[in-house]
């Protein structure tokens, strides 16, 4: 039934420097969900019910060497990015990085140098979000405005994918919907040069590389969704553009980092959203292993 | 036989002659390219910020033999300026005039390819600017050495040649 793809992975070997590549190879790919390293301290393989310490300790010049690999030699193009803290790889895998920034008036210009990694992952995890979609429609298989609720590292990304492409495919006495994914780090379909590496749907518009809050707007404006799918909502103007979607009459599935409701009630940007009729429901996702368990709140209930 | 002799040496040293002010010339041709193409390059940094790898397949530069050698490195393990460096030694090596260049030429080479694994277009562009104002101080100081002794390599040669051919007969 889950059909777990390896091109991010792949993507992500294939840029890997020759020492770390070999020995997260020996180590095991299988479950494989995170590579952290730290500048002077053993490289971490995270799996989703353990972890590894690898006999290897990056240097500070296989630090650098990581980032140029990373960058394809080539940092200077990839400014941008770092300046956020990431970098995504064709194929979906987010690069958290920090280290030592570069401050001009206050503000991050760039990353003088880079000492933590965080190598994540992408999977196309196919119908792990098939058990939760009876929670994701109505009885006459509308969709519901929804904001899904984890800690980091708990696969709202790749539910959230599964959801994209369920919702856009159709099937089983569904209808198809047009889908867009609003994707500004690339995680959600992986995109390279704008075409989707990852299966997000047969009915679905990526855009990707922009402000998640932009490119609702523009998505909403020219390519007329009935969902638009888009992962962590951090600010207020990602805040506002679901509103502007939502009153615009589409239903928006929307990501948001919280480990529980009391969690989106302390966000000033978020709980609104909650209240104000945008989300519907809010389901909850918690992991134990390789088990995904939902847990949806009407907002009703939320709000109170 | 003595004639064959004398016309052969006369032309020995009008090659040697010639071919020392062309040195002059081919290295002078070769830091004046660089320096084209690496500003070229910086443009092309800032007009797109794509990766090496692909910007070198869309600009045309004047030094193929080396660029072409650079860009088929890039794919590999070692950081940027290492992969630099190993254009640079390999292109000297291919005799494509890089062999002409001397020590501090060479070394100006080596240090935009340290350069080139800066974070941030700012420092790519102050490097590619260091490096052209160095190259192109060192090919005005070529061009003064080819003034001042490519004449004179060109009449050595040709004197050298007479005297020695006058000497057999």
């Amino acid at each position: 039934m889950n059909e777990i793809g390896n091109r991010p992975l792949n993507e992500l070997l294939r840029v890997l420097p020759a020492r770390l590549r070999t020995a997260v190879l020996q180590a095991g790919t299988e479950g494989l969900e995170e590579i952290r390293v730290r500048a002077g301290r053993p490289i971490q393989l995270l799996y989703a019910e353990k972890e590894y310490m690898l006999p290897l300790v990056a240097e500070a010049s296989f630090c650098t060497l990581l980032l140029e690999n990373l960058c394809e030699h080539s940092a200077y193009a990839r400014e941008a990015e770092l300046k956020e803290g990431f970098l995504t790889l064709p194929g979906g895998c987010r690069i958290g990085v920090t280290g030592r920034a570069a401050l001009e008036c206050g503000n991050i210009t760039h990353m003088a140098r880079v000492a933590c990694f965080s190598l994540r992952i992408a999977r196309e995890h196919k119908g792990c979000a098939e058990p939760a979609l009876p929670m994701l429609l109505d009885q006459a298989g509308r969709p519901i405005p929804t904001l899904l609720l984890s800690p980091p590292g708990t696969g709202k990304t790749t539910f959230l994918r599964d959801v994209a492409r369920l919702l856009s495919n159709g099937g089983l006495g569904r209808r198809g919907f047009k889908v867009a994914v609003a994707d500004e780090r690339g995680e959600l379909a992986g995109a390279n040069g704008g075409i989707p590496l990852l299966d997000v749907g047969l009915r679905t518009d990526v855009m990707d590389g922009c402000p998640k809050a932009d490119a609702m707007e523009r998505m909403l404006r020219s390519m007329s969704p009935e969902i638009i799918v888009t992962d962590e909502l951090g600010n207020e103007a990602d805040a506002q553009a679901v509103c502007q979607a939502s009153a615009g009459g589409v239903c928006v599935i929307a990501s948001a980092h919280a480990g529980s409701i009391a969690d989106v009630k302390r966000k000033i940007y978020l709980a609104p959203l909650l209240e104000n009729g945008c989300f519907q429901q809010a389901v909850l996702l918690e992991r134990n292993g390789n088990k995904l368990r939902f847990y949806a709140y009407p907002c009703g209930e939320v709000a109170t | 036989m003595n004639a064959l002799f004398a016309v052969a040496l006369f032309c020995v040293c009008v090659f040697f002659g010639n071919g020392k002010a062309g040195a002059l010339r081919v290295r002078k041709r070769v830091l004046s390219a660089m320096e084209e193409d690496i500003r070229r390059l910086a443009d092309q940094m800032e007009l797109r910020p794509a990766p090496l790898s692909v910007l070198l397949t869309q600009f045309e530069p004047r030094t193929e033999a080396f660029w072409g050698i650079f860009r088929k490195k890039l794919g590999g393990e070692a950081s940027v300026a290492e992969l630099w460096k190993e254009a640079v030694m390999e292109a000297a090596q291919a005799r494509n005039g890089f062999e002409l260049l001397c020590a501090e030429e060479t070394a100006i080479l080596m240090d935009f390819g340290l350069g080139l694994s800066n974070v941030g277009l700012a420092a790519q562009r102050a490097n590619a600017t260091l490096t052209c104002k160095r190259l192109s101080a060192r090919v005005m100081a070529v061009e003064q050495e080819l003034a001042q002794k490519g004449k004179l390599f060109e009449s050595l040669g040709v004197l050298a040649g007479l005297a020695l051919a006058l000497l057999v007969i």
